[in-house]
C-alpha cells in the first residue's frame, strides 16, 4: 500500500483511561519472558505472541489470586467468554514484559480482568478479559463468596 | 459488540475462509484454546487482506497490522472439523479498517471477533488509507 500520509488513528482504544498506561494503577505485578517463536518481523512481537502473553497473564494472576491449589481442585469453573487486546507499540524479543493486572469488574456470574503489558517502562500493550463461571451443568451461575472474595483483593482502581 | 447487521449469520460475509484444525490447537477438554481461536482469526484476515488487494503479497511487510481485537467465544469449537471464518468490512478509518469476523464449525455459529487493522510504516507510524484503497475495501462490506 502506498505511503501517503502520517496520521493519528482514530479508532475506540482501552488507552483511552491514561491510568491503563502507568504500571503502578495495576494492584498485582510478574514478569513475563518473551520467546523467539512470537516474533512477528524483526524483533517485533506480532500479534498471535501478544495473544499468548494475554492467555498466560490471565492464568498467572488467578493464580495468584485464588492460589494455585484452588485453580486446580476442580472448584474453579470459569471459561474465557471474551477477550479484547490491544498493541499500543512494537514489544520487542528478548526483552521481558513486566504485566500490570487486577480486577476490573466482578458480577453475580462472571468477571472481568485488566492488564498492561510493560517493557522498559512504556505500555506497550493493553488486554481485558471476561470469565463466565460456570455450574457442572455448563450454565452460567453464581460465583462462591469465597472466589469473589479472593478475587476483590486486588482490584483495579479504574 | 454492537450488532448493526446479522453476526451471528455466514451470509452476512463476503469472505470466508475453511481452515483444517491441528491437533496442536486443542486443550486438554479436545476443544480448541482460546489462543488457537485468536490465530484462525489471524489467518483469515491475512487471507481477505490479500484478495482485497492481491499486489500485496509482493511487498515485504504486505500486511495491515492488528492493532486491536475483541473476540467473542461463544460455542465450543473441537478437533478434527474444520472451521470455516467468515470476514466483511465493518468500518473504514482514516488509517485502519475494522474487519468483523464469525467463526463457524458444523454449520454452527460459534464466535465472533472484531479486528481493527491499521496500514503503518517501517517506524509504526500510522498511513493513511487512500481513496482507491478505500474504494476496494467498500466492495467487501458486511451484508445487512
Amino acid at each position: 500500500m502506498s505511503e501517503v500520509a502520517i496520521i493519528t488513528p482514530t479508532y475506540p482504544s482501552l488507552a483511552a483511561n491514561p491510568l491503563r498506561l502507568e504500571l503502578k494503577t495495576y494492584p498485582v505485578q510478574f514478569q513475563l519472558p518473551t520467546r523467539f517463536s512470537d516474533v512477528a518481523h524483526g524483533k517485533r512481537i506480532g500479534s498471535i505472541g501478544m495473544a499468548r502473553y494475554c492467555e498466560q497473564a490471565r492464568m498467572q494472576l488467578l493464580t495468584t489470586l485464588l492460589g494455585k491449589e484452588r485453580l486446580h481442585s476442580g472448584t474453579w469453573k470459569a471459561f474465557l467468554r471474551q477477550i479484547s487486546q490491544e498493541m499500543l507499540s512494537a514489544a520487542s524479543f528478548p526483552e521481558t514484559l513486566t504485566v500490570g493486572g487486577g480486577l476490573r469488574h466482578i458480577g453475580n456470574s462472571s468477571y472481568s480482568l485488566g492488564f498492561g503489558f510493560f517493557q522498559g517502562g512504556v505500555c506497550v500493550g493493553l488486554c481485558d478479559t471476561t470469565d463466565v463461571w460456570v455450574g457442572d451443568n455448563g450454565r452460567p451461575t453464581a460465583i462462591s463468596d469465597e472466589f469473589k472474595n479472593l478475587l476483590q483483593k486486588e482490584a483495579l482502581p479504574l | 459488540m454492537k450488532d448493526t447487521v446479522n453476526r451471528r449469520a455466514g451470509t452476512t460475509y463476503p469472505f470466508h475462509l475453511e481452515l483444517d484444525t491441528r491437533f496442536t490447537d486443542t486443550d486438554l477438554g479436545g476443544h480448541l484454546n482460546n489462543v488457537s481461536i485468536v490465530l484462525y482469526y489471524r489467518d483469515a484476515q491475512a487471507r481477505f487482506m490479500l484478495d482485497c488487494f492481491p499486489d500485496l503479497a509482493a511487498q515485504s511487510e504486505w500486511t495491515p497490522r492488528q492493532v486491536r481485537c475483541d473476540v467473542s467465544y461463544d460455542g465450543q469449537t473441537y478437533y478434527p472439523d474444520p472451521v470455516d471464518v467468515a470476514c466483511g468490512v465493518e468500518e473504514v478509518g482514516d488509517s485502519w479498517v475494522r474487519v468483523a469476523q464469525a467463526l463457524f464449525q458444523r454449520g454452527q455459529y460459534v464466535g465472533q471477533c472484531s479486528a481493527v487493522l491499521a496500514l503503518v510504516d517501517s517506524q509504526g507510524q500510522h498511513l493513511a488509507i487512500s481513496p482507491e484503497q478505500r474504494a476496494r475495501l467498500e466492495t467487501r462490506r458486511l451484508r445487512a
